[in-house]
């Protein structure tokens, strides 16, 4: 049943843009927003069983495991539409709505204004963030089916993206310099890094620890990016700052079930660096790597006593990956990717708490797309960075479990041609 | 009080600030004004053959930015970030239009946040409005392979297109910078009666290949052949965008075999293992032509482009 609202949400659509033409002397259907639609479906063979996957963790990284496109079996993964068009002279539309298993997302929901002056432009709405170098990227765009682990531990399934503002100013330079600043409310869904949201803990002893939401808005970020070209060769840089509360259930150290982690300032860095050989009109390898790092000063509260302990917790990860478009006609790509998280510390009322560190993951694609506008992806992943939690007499312990995951996807767009960014 | 009688008293801090103020101001504007006069009017278009129209209408007076290479793919030109940065600068963008650029110049347009060159904008130019486009698809749908809904977008290999396109452009430079209207007028005008007389030569150049018929890879020059009086037999792409297949090559070189076919005809981007397949079977050449101004060697300007195009055609 929970699809029946995105059955609704079609049909209003497809009436909708059915009508028009016609003999209708007053049709305004030139002026219908453009519509297209992106469906994505995956086939999956993994190492072991669905509960047990989605139930690993990365210990000391406050966040849950993505499954998204990764049950064994078939996936429907979702189905994107997209609806754009300008307003008026002063604002351009644009939505990116998601209708997954589980429901319907608003992705983005945003406007755009069109006559700022000295290279200026604002976006208002619900929208991505520009941190780093694909959180702005609907997944269709990602070279791989699945997110890169320091975005999955850090910024988690749904990508950065929340209600809020970014001003941007381009510099009116002959190489790229754009800045971006972004105030959101600090609610983004399904993060594990940020959420302004207050909480209540029901310890098992009985008591009750509550926190209040935070003073909203709450999460600020900013990033800068440039690039450069020489001949065929592009580089594209890019750093990235972004800072709000934290409210996150724990697995932290000797602490038991229902713990929770709140700050009041969480801090995560990013730096990504592209490199691009354009090899004429069909063929280009392209490299690119990301580091993400999180520091955090809060503290946990155990959901069993709730005793409170003061933590400082660091982490870090990146990513490094080569896709390279080889045949003649631009159809085939192959590319390798290797992810690991690095740093993993947490200090407890002063106290140094190891957790596992340097969890890495092997990751190989091939594609095949028939035209820009179908693609079939064969993925393979060799993942070393699972644990599974191990209770033993409410002292956490982590045992690593490898993960092999063999993924075919199938991705399809109708609708008016979509443009590519870099 | 002082004792010493001063006729006429130093000037206090505040007077050096104005007088400093007014030699600042005097100064840069100044130079703001000769720069001004030396300015030149910033323009970005999309192909080759657009910066050589620019130049033949503006001399020297506009600084030109090419987005794609001349010898590559049109329609998937990668969307450098630099280009980003020369948008946001531009006073005109001058783009070919008929859905060519779309893969690529939305996104590019949306960060330049350059009001002026944004669609809607003064200086946004789209070539394709001012020239009737030929095959425009009763049937628009994806099946039918990557098609133009307003038409075949390669206009610019019309000859008798040209001037139209010359003159949009001088329209759109003068609109940037009016002052120097009357010079990119007599430019036009100039241009105008150089390309008469050419295109006099070559209309009678190509007389000699009226009622001929010519396979070609890509819908990419199906102006230049209707210009020159040759049919378009059949193209080496089963639809616009989709890679040959054998079947599609017998059936070409089965319905073709009959016809007078003078050569086989392929660009600079594609790969041409088939084309040449299927000019070897049909005993003909295989031949490359310019999509653009520089495409291929000689071909640099738009005069050159067709000089090329023409001595390219067979003799016979």
């Amino acid at each position: 049943m929970r699809l029946l609202p995105a059955i609704l949400f079609l049909l209003v659509c497809s009436t909708a843009f059915a009508q028009g033409g016609g003999g209708n002397p007053f049709s305004q259907s030139a002026l219908n927003p453009q519509l297209s639609a992106i469906g994505d479906f995956s086939l999956a063979n993994v190492s072991r069983a669905d509960d047990a996957a989605s139930a690993f963790v990365f210990p000391g990284f406050l966040s849950d495991a993505v499954r998204d496109g990764k049950e064994r079996g078939f996936n429907f993964n979702f189905l994107e539409l997209d609806l754009s068009a300008s307003v008026d002279p002063y604002f351009d539309f644009f939505s990116f709505i998601s209708i997954e298993p589980d429901g319907i997302d608003v992705e983005e929901l945003y406007v755009n204004t069109r006559q700022l002056p000295w290279g200026f432009a604002l976006r208002l709405g619900k929208l991505f963030s520009a941190f780093g170098r694909l959180n702005s990227q609907h997944k269709h765009f990602w070279d791989f089916l699945d997110p890169p682990l320091v975005y999955e531990a850090f910024i988690g399934a749904e990508g950065i993206k929340d209600v809020g503002a970014r001003l941007s100013w381009t510099a009116p330079f002959d190489f790229l310099l754009q800045v971006h600043l972004e105030v959101f409310q600090g609610k983004p869904e399904g993060n594990p890094t940020f959420d302004a949201e207050g909480f209540t803990l029901a310890a098992e002893n009985g008591s009750l620890v509550s926190a209040p939401d935070a003073a909203v808005p709450a999460l600020f970020a900013t990033s800068v990016k440039t690039s450069f070209d020489s001949g065929d060769h592009v580089v594209l840089l890019g750093v990235s700052a972004m800072t709000g509360p934290t409210t996150a259930t724990a697995l932290e150290g000797p602490a038991s079930t229902g713990s929770m982690y709140v700050s009041d300032r969480t801090w995560l860095y990013g730096a990504d660096v592209t490199y691009k050989w354009l090899m004429g009109s069909y063929r280009s390898l392209a490299l690119q790597a990301e580091f993400l790092r999180r520091q955090s000063e809060g503290t946990t509260i155990d959901g069993r006593s709730a005793e409170k302990n003061s933590v400082d917790k660091v982490n870090s990860g990146l990513y490094v990956q080569a896709v390279w478009r080889f045949d003649p006609n631009g159809r085939w790509r192959v590319g390798a990717r290797y992810d690991i998280l690095l740093e993993n510390e947490s200090s407890h009322n002063g106290g140094r708490f190891a957790f596992p560190a340097d969890l890495p993951r092997y990751s190989g694609m091939l594609e095949f797309s028939p035209t820009e506008f179908s693609r079939l992806r064969l993925q393979y992943n060799y993942d070393r960075s699972r644990f599974a939690v191990v209770d033993v007499a409410a002292l956490k312990r982590f045992d690593q479990k490898d993960l092999q995951e063999i993924l075919l996807q199938l991705t399809f767009a109708v609708g008016p041609h979509g443009a590519h960014s870099f | 009080m002082s004792e010493v009688e001063r006729r006429s008293p130093p000037a206090t801090e505040k007077e050096y600030r104005v007088r400093y103020a007014i030699v600042a101001t005097t100064v840069f504007s100044t130079i703001a004004l000769a720069w001004a006069a030396e300015a030149r009017v910033k323009v970005v278009v999309s192909y080759p053959y657009i910066e050589s129209l620019v130049k033949e209408v503006a001399g020297g007076e506009a600084e030109v930015t090419v987005l794609a290479k001349a010898g590559e793919d049109p329609h998937v030109v990668v969307p450098r970030p630099s280009f980003i940065g020369k948008l946001r600068q531009a006073d005109l963008f001058i783009m070919n239009g008929a859905s060519l650029e779309i893969g690529f110049v939305p996104p590019l347009l949306q960060q330049a946040n350059n009001p002026k060159v944004s669609p809607g904008g003064r200086g946004f130019v789209d070539l394709s409005q001012s020239v009737d486009l030929m095959g425009k698809p009763a049937k628009v749908d994806r099946s039918e392979g990557d098609v133009h809904p307003e038409g075949n977008p390669h206009f610019v290999l019309d000859w008798r297109n040209v001037p139209k396109l010359a003159k949009a452009i001088a329209a759109a430079l003068a609109s940037a910078d009016p002052s120097k209207k009357e010079d990119y007028e007599r430019r036009l005008h100039a241009f105008e009666a150089k390309w008469r007389d050419r295109s006099a030569v070559w209309e009678k150049d190509a007389a000699r290949l009226h009622g001929r018929a010519a396979i070609q890879y890509h819908r990419l020059f199906n102006y230049f052949f209707a210009r020159t009086g040759i049919a378009v037999a059949a193209e080496v792409e089963p639809k616009p965008g989709i890679p040959p297949t054998g079947r599609h090559v017998e059936e070409i070189i089965e319905t073709t075999r009959d016809q007078k076919i003078i050569a086989v005809f392929t660009d600079t981007y594609h790969d041409r293992k088939t084309a040449e397949g299927v000019a070897k079977k049909l005993g003909v050449a295989c031949v490359t032509l310019p999509h653009d101004a520089g495409a291929v060697d000689g071909s640099g300007d738009i005069f050159a482009l067709f000089e090329t195009l023409l001595k390219r055609l067979p003799n016979d």
